[in-house]
């Protein structure tokens, strides 16, 4: 048998440092430089980088042993199984790390990561399509119903060219809303419809307008609302989830 | 010793699990969850320090692994895999929060987390690993362990590091290096 093909003597003294910088993300351009000489003339060295690469990523198994709660267990396995649905929120980011934790993967974790977000914005779009018919067949469903109701809505004061119909089934649960000629909003404002019912305002869901100025939502006003409802109005909000309207009412009806 | 009990079955390996979790075996999945889930949620905690944000990260890095996993056995084992992922993920959601958070308000929060109780079976291992690591870790010496984990847990860069310790730079890179170095040496026997 041959000598060991590990010729430690031939290695410069601070081999280690070099591995151990690298992995760190700590090398001078210098330093970088004679790493590459040393592993193109020692390969065997990888192997070493890679133990170094490990070890660093085993720090965390020190800390205290914590368990999440086992709700995330329970959500993780439901997300799983309704994959092309939930999507989890991924962000576009591109930080230098300040340690370059070199993970062999990680330029495909790059790719990856913005092949994913393709992949999430076409799901969006599709998602968006996908709802915009399901409103339609609801629209048509309800339009075939014989209790069904047109309400007008009209535009007031600031809004005074936006016009357009709700379209209620009384007893049934939700709307569909489409108006037209209503301004886009600033961030953080939406339009809110409101149910007179009983002499009181029930929130039946926000919406805004498209850049063209279209609403065509369907909103989830409740059946029992539906069925009471005498009028609606719409109002614009900075907070939706308010229990009742805070700011201007912007269109009006009555049925 | 024989450790091998004839009646029960072998457990898989990280690899065998990886590959089942991408044959879409959601069973695969729950149990690379049961083994790493408690590794993964406390490097996402350590750094983040809230349970709310280390929870739902945790929950993103497992579903990042069933949906789009970029895993490759080949090239490092799973676990340094999450840990890596996780870290960096964790900087990132540090990084885009306000900058007024202070790192003692963050550690104040970790305290109020109740550990939940541990999968004993899957935690018998995870925990023989954490024992050595925290041993391993305990025996280095101080400043070493401080600039590693500066590092690893803040992200700080080595010029950070260095005014935040008022030492040189240099010093700063010799320790880090010195410090890893020294973990390798004596996590040799365990990590290849």
């Amino acid at each position: 048998m041959a000598e060991p093909t590990y010729p430690e003597s031939s290695y410069p003294d601070h081999w280690q440092e070099l591995m151990a910088g690298y992995v760190l993300g700590n090398l001078t351009p210098e330093e970088a430089e004679e790493l590459q000489q040393l592993l193109a003339a020692h390969p065997e060295l990888g192997e070493e980088m890679h133990s170094l690469q490990e070890v660093l990523a085993a720090m965390p198994y020190a800390l205290p042993e914590v368990q999440p709660s086992p709700a995330v267990r329970s959500r993780i396995l439901t997300a799983a199984q309704h994959q092309p649905d939930q999507i989890v929120p991924m962000r576009r980011r591109d930080r230098r790390r300040s340690m370059a934790l070199r993970w062999g993967g990680s330029i495909a974790a790059v790719l990856a990561l913005v092949i994913g977000l393709d992949n999430l914005n076409l799901r969006q779009q599709l998602s968006t399509t996908q709802a915009k018919i399901a409103s339609q067949k609801d629209l048509i469903a309800m339009l075939q119903a014989p209790q069904t109701k047109l309400v007008t809505l009209k535009g007031m004061d600031q809004l005074s060219k936006a016009a357009g119909n709700v379209v209620i089934t009384p007893g049934e649960a939700g709307a569909i809303v489409v108006l037209q000629d209503l301004p886009t909003l600033p961030p953080g404002q939406t339009y809110n419809l409101w149910a007179v019912a009983n002499g009181q305002k029930v929130s039946a869901g926000n919406f805004i307008a498209n850049p063209q100025g279209r609403v065509f939502v369907k909103v989830p006003l409740t059946s029992a609302t539906s069925h009471r409802v005498t009028n609606l109005v719409v109002t614009i909000e900075t907070s939706p989830t308010r229990l009742s309207p805070q700011g201007p009412m912007v269109m009006t009806s009555s049925l | 010793m024989d450790f091998e009990s004839s009646d029960s079955p072998p457990i898989p390996t990280d690899a065998e699990l990886f590959q089942a979790m991408q044959a879409n075996q959601h069973s695969a999945l729950a149990a690379l969850y049961d083994r790493y889930s408690s590794l993964v949620y406390r490097v996402a905690l350590r750094i983040l320090a809230n349970p709310q944000e280390a929870e739902d990260l945790t929950q993103e890095i497992f579903l990042k692994l069933w949906r789009s996993s970029t895993y490759d056995v080949n090239r490092g084992s799973l676990s340094s895999f999450l840990t890596t992922l996780t870290r960096s993920r964790s900087i990132d959601r540090l990084r885009s929060r306000s900058s007024t958070l202070k790192f003692l308000q963050r550690w104040g929060n970790t305290m109020t987390t109740q550990p939940p109780p541990t999968n004993p079976f899957e935690a018998a291992s995870i925990h023989q690993r954490s024992e050595h690591v925290r041993e391993a870790l305990a025996d280095l010496p101080e400043k070493y362990r401080q600039i590693l984990e500066l590092a690893y847990y803040e992200g700080l860069s080595q010029s950070k590091i260095a005014a935040r310790l008022e030492i040189p730079l240099g010093t700063v890179k010799s320790w880090s290096r010195q410090g890893l170095l020294t973990l390798r040496k004596t996590l040799q026997t365990w990590i290849e």
